[in-house]
């Protein structure tokens, strides 16, 4: 760890940025399947039933690949079928977009009584829920632009029909989707 | 004078340029034309015959000797059980369960020469898919994908589709390997269940303007990953399909290229109310609404033992479903922009087994090719006696992938470049079968 390897900087500099072979700064990858339904379930506080597992139990968690998921199979999870890493795949397909984008799961999820957002906003401070919301989907605060701009939509339209979007939006984001 | 594109006469090297055309061009330099010049040129010259390709992918290998290559004068344990009956073509007989392809075989091209040598099925199937030879787990990129890396989208709708799925055995077949997944075929679904529509691609009814103008400008506000972070194309990717995704959705053409309803219920019951019926239907709507490569999977013809029970089902299945595809696509007059290709990962072997079945078999097989000037009533190549080996014009898997990419106006010998940069032609042995087209 105290190699001159690992002090040197990930970052993107003007330099490297359009390198994209050789590890001179980090790439962003997609979530893997499982992180990242699982990442969806803590975000909107929304657990997933897997048939046959208690509910709360993670995709991290699965023991058995041949549980039906759509969202597994569609985001690359591995068959284990062969010994090929090919499995595994980290793509992004069009099918994958339009379900984040457009699948009624999600809004479920976001929409569920119990679930995060339902509790978040009995909060009557704006800024707070956005904070939280923030938190639990992007592990930060919103930067100074972003939160003057949830708030500008904030005073044109009501905030049950707000914070719901808000959510599927940080949902939708690449900071959630990709590692970087 | 100055001829861009070879004339067919002269011989063509395999990027499409004569000998002479390089003495040309060496004389051209102090006019300023450069090679790549003349070389961007020819490709804008190069003819395309399709504007699509449907392949009907008859996944587990269809028995040549019970369908399109009988061999009647065969012992029984060779010439299986069905009789042969007579076509539209003279002289052509087929599988007696195959009476409406009879009326229609005027339209196709019968390969009857098809071959190769491996007789396992993901091998097999990423060869004939590819045009070449690698691992059972797929190292090239199928010809969809290529097809979709080369052309992008016509719109909105995806450039490669599967229907209702890839391929597959065990695991999947048919993908864009080193392609990367923005050339992966697009899933159509089983457009023969009662309420088919494609997943997360209709607008639900909360999904007001309102809500999607929202939806769009806090997305806008919150998302700009890609102007901190760079070097890699899946976030690009996530971009450029997340807005295909959104426009997808709101595309009175998206939606209707999968809307298989807006069919008249004469047309649906004569392609026949099963998977392989509807997806036909379901392929010519998406040739027509501009996808340039469809594949209609139909596996299941596997058939290891009681061969003539599986195929007394499968057969007629297939009879209707495809005969009435071929006379579809002509009556709209899109038989001539689409070329049609029939084809298994191999044939079956000759002698029937002690299980009633037929195994694999490589070496012979049949295949169908119609449209896109493809001759009709034809007959091409011819198996021995037994059709156990091919005795006349071989077509192997990197010749049927060259007369695709051919149709299509793609150079089979263009180089891609995989992630790591290593340059690979797209085929890498092949030529067209032109006897197709004349």
């Amino acid at each position: 760890m105290l190699s001159r390897a690992y002090q040197l900087e990930s970052s993107t500099r003007p330099e490297n940025q359009t390198e994209t072979r050789f590890y001179s700064h980090y790439y962003a990858r997609r979530l893997p399947a499982e992180v990242m339904l699982d990442a969806i379930a803590q975000a909107t506080g929304v657990p997933d039933a897997f048939p046959g597992y208690p509910v709360g139990l993670r995709a991290q968690q699965l023991s058995d690949t041949g549980v039906s998921s759509y969202f597994l199979s569609l985001f690359g999870r591995s068959d284990r079928v062969t010994a090929c890493a090919c499995e595994r795949k980290g793509e992004v397909t069009l099918p994958q977009m339009l379900h984040i984008r457009n699948s009624e799961d999600l809004d479920a999820k976001i929409h569920q009584t119990g679930g995060r957002l339902e509790n978040l906003l009995k909060n009557p401070d704006n800024n707070a829920v956005i904070d939280e919301l923030y938190l639990s989907t992007l592990s930060r605060l919103p930067l100074e632009n972003e939160r003057q701009q949830i708030n500008e939509a904030l005073t044109k339209e009501p905030r049950e029909a707000v914070f719901p979007d808000l959510c599927w939006a940080l949902l939708n984001s690449k900071d959630f989707a990709f590692n970087h | 004078m100055l001829t861009i594109a070879p004339t067919p006469t002269q011989h063509r090297l395999c990027n499409g340029v004569s000998r002479r055309d390089f003495l040309r061009i060496g004389t051209l330099a102090p006019l300023g034309l450069s090679l790549p010049q003349l070389l961007a040129a020819e490709q804008a010259a190069r003819t395309a015959r399709a504007k699509s390709v449907l392949l009907v992918y008859l996944g587990g290998g269809l028995s040549h000797h019970d369908s399109f290559d009988m061999k009647p004068e065969a012992v029984e344990q060779i010439r299986g059980k069905y009789q042969s009956i007579p076509t539209n073509v003279t002289g052509l007989h087929i599988c007696e369960l195959l009476p409406k392809m009879a009326q229609v075989m005027n339209k196709v091209c019968l390969v009857r020469s098809g071959t190769h040598e491996n007789d396992h099925h993901e091998t097999a199937t990423n060869w004939v898919l590819s045009g070449r030879f690698g691992s059972a787990f797929g190292d090239h990129p199928a010809m969809g994908a290529v097809v979709a890396h080369e052309t992008g989208f016509s719109g909105l709708v995806p450039p490669y589709v599967a229907v209702p799925k890839n391929p597959a055995f065990t695991w999947e077949l048919g993908r864009s390997v080193w392609l990367g997944g923005r050339c992966e075929s697009f899933k159509a679904g089983n457009p023969n269940d009662a309420n088919y529509k494609v997943r997360d691609l209709a607008q639900s009814a909360t999904m007001t303007p309102q809500v999607l103008e929202r939806r769009r400008s806090l997305l806008a506000a919150v998302d700009h990953l890609s102007s901190t972070v760079q070097g890699n194309d899946q976030l690009a990717t996530f971009d450029e399909f997340g807005q295909k995704a959104a426009a997808m959705v709101l595309s009175p053409q998206a939606q209707s290229a999968f809307d298989i309803t807006k069919e008249s219920t004469q047309l649906r019951d004569d392609y026949g109310h099963t998977e392989f019926g509807q997806s036909c239907l379901l392929a010519r709507r998406l040739v027509e609404s501009g996808v340039r490569f469809v594949t209609v999977n139909y596996g299941g013809w596997d058939h290891h033992a009681k061969i003539f029970e599986g195929l007394d089902k499968k057969l007629p299945e297939f009879d209707q479903g495809f005969s009435a595809l071929l006379r579809d696509l002509d009556d709209r007059g899109l038989l001539q922009e689409t070329l049609v290709l029939a084809m298994g990962e191999f044939g079956r072997t000759p002698k029937v087994n002690d299980k009633g079945g037929r195994d694999h078999w490589g070496r012979a097989g049949s295949m169908i090719f119609a449209g896109a000037g493809v001759q009709g009533g034809k007959v091409l190549g011819s198996t021995d006696k037994n059709g156990a080996f091919v005795t006349d014009r071989p077509v192997r898997p990197a010749d049927v992938a060259w007369t695709v990419y051919d149709a299509l106006g793609i150079d089979p010998s263009k180089e891609l470049h995989t992630p790591e940069g290593r340059p690979v032609s797209i085929l890498a042995e092949g030529a067209p079968v032109s006897e197709l087209y004349a």
